[in-house]
């Protein structure tokens, strides 16, 4: 019998890792998955936005009926809350007529903000109180939420949302590291509508305001103040969500003398919204 | 926001560290791969080529953890979705193996040989949650025939 004869030898090459460069690798693979997940985002969201455009109120209240914003309020924002209440209700019974009801809360925030959520929540928050001038100022703002709601941008903003938490899930799992920055950074990006979406909310609020006061004084006030503070750059992370004041300002203006709607006596702003004299 | 830095950050320290273990690592796996050539390593049930003798046995084994880093685990976790070779690992599991061998075969360097070697691989500190890094642990055993005496 032939023995079998043991060559000490070390293998030429390494059949067991292939020869590739992974950050290559990684680099195509991150840009596909990404490239997939904008698609799918982009389609499903032009999905959202005509679904939204053809949704009714009742239909709105019955999908988000159920969407309780219960915003604990303290101290002052309770009175500031009813007062900003009566000014929604007054408006909308009034001018903007939309077949819903609104829940108005004032919540004490230095963020100069309001935003607008499904269900017909607005939350005003207490930086934007703060530097309002007059009430036809404020009028201007929450007419512009209003308008919001009358456009449905709210909702589009919440389907977006939704369909990209859906997606991120669906494609790395719950509660993966990917998909909760995708939440943070959700939150930042969707709250700011489009341009065209601001500047629809825009001419709906002016025509709020010149219905309430018969003129448009004190609309572009807000926007005023917004980009000097600007120029002194305490507010850029405002800024990066509403862009371009100068030219909402200018846009407003064009509107108003298109509109023929004229400036009048500012009214002053109530009592309990003022600030707190230091 | 946060989280995304977080994740970069950690995935290009994955990257470079990964890089340079795995290259340290490859070049002692060579030098002492090229070391310990003389003794045969065989999967067969008996030994090679020895007669009845004047020998003994005796179990030998060598195992290694070798822990993924952060890149590795982010570019795994992209080809899972997309399927295809997990080449991310390929080089994790390669390393294990030699290294648990050569781990086996330092343990009697003057043995005449080992046979009957086995190797067995396990997914240990799989972790909770996210961001759980998983380590492998590779287990190396064999019988392992001395001179007597």
């Amino acid at each position: 019998m032939k023995r079998v004869q043991y060559v000490p030898r070390l293998p030429d090459e390494n059949v067991n890792v292939t020869d590739s460069s992974p950050l290559k690798d990684f680099v195509i693979l991150l840009t596909g998955l990404l490239g997939i997940i904008t698609a799918v985002y982009v389609l499903l969201g032009l999905a959202v936005d005509w679904a939204v455009e053809r949704m009714d109120a009742e239909m709105e209240n019955r999908v988000f009926g159920d969407f309780q914003f219960d915003i604990p309020l303290e101290g002052r924002e309770n009175k500031r809350s009813a007062i900003l209440q009566r000014m929604v209700n007054d408006l909308n019974r009034n001018c903007t007529r939309l077949p819903a009801q609104f829940k108005v809360y004032a919540v004490d925030d230095e963020m100069i903000n309001a935003v607008a959520l499904p269900g017909g929540t607005i939350i005003v928050f207490g930086g934007l109180l703060d530097i309002m001038e007059s009430e036809n100022a404020l009028a201007m703002v929450l007419g512009h939420e209003l308008g919001h709601f009358h456009n449905r941008d709210h909702l589009k903003g919440v389907g977006r949302t939704l369909v990209l938490m859906v997606i991120s899930t669906l494609v790395l799992g719950p509660n993966n590291i990917l998909n909760n920055w995708m939440e943070a950074s959700l939150t930042l990006t969707q709250t700011a509508y489009s341009r065209g979406q601001e500047s629809k909310a825009d001419a709906f609020g002016l025509q709020a305001l010149n219905c309430k006061y018969g003129h448009v004084s004190g609309a572009t006030q807000f926007f005023k103040t917004m980009s000097e503070k600007h120029n002194l750059g305490k507010v850029e992370k405002f800024f990066a969500s509403h862009p371009a004041d100068q030219d909402r300002i200018a846009n407003i203006k064009a509107l108003a003398q298109q509109q023929g709607f004229g400036e009048g006596e500012l009214t002053p702003l109530p009592e309990g919204l003022r600030k707190k004299s230091k | 926001m946060d989280t995304l830095i977080m994740v970069v950050i950690l995935t290009a320290v994955g990257f470079v560290s990964g890089k340079i273990a795995e290259k340290m690592h490859y070049t002692s796996i060579r030098e002492r791969e090229q070391k310990t050539l003389k003794l045969p390593v065989t999967t067969t049930r008996r030994p090679l080529g020895v007669g009845p003798g004047n020998v003994r046995m005796e179990l030998v084994s060598g195992s290694v953890v070798i822990s993924v880093d952060y890149f590795k685990m982010m570019l795994a976790g992209l080809q899972n979705i997309f399927g295809g070779h997990v080449t991310a690992y390929e080089s994790l599991i390669d390393r294990a193996r030699r290294e648990a061998i050569l781990r086996m075969k330092e343990q009697k360097p003057f043995a005449l040989q080992i046979f009957n070697v086995r190797i067995e691989t396990t997914s240990i500190s799989k972790g909770t949650g996210s961001g759980a890094v998983g380590s492998v642990e590779v287990l190396a055993y064999g019988t392992a025939l001395l001179k007597a005496g």
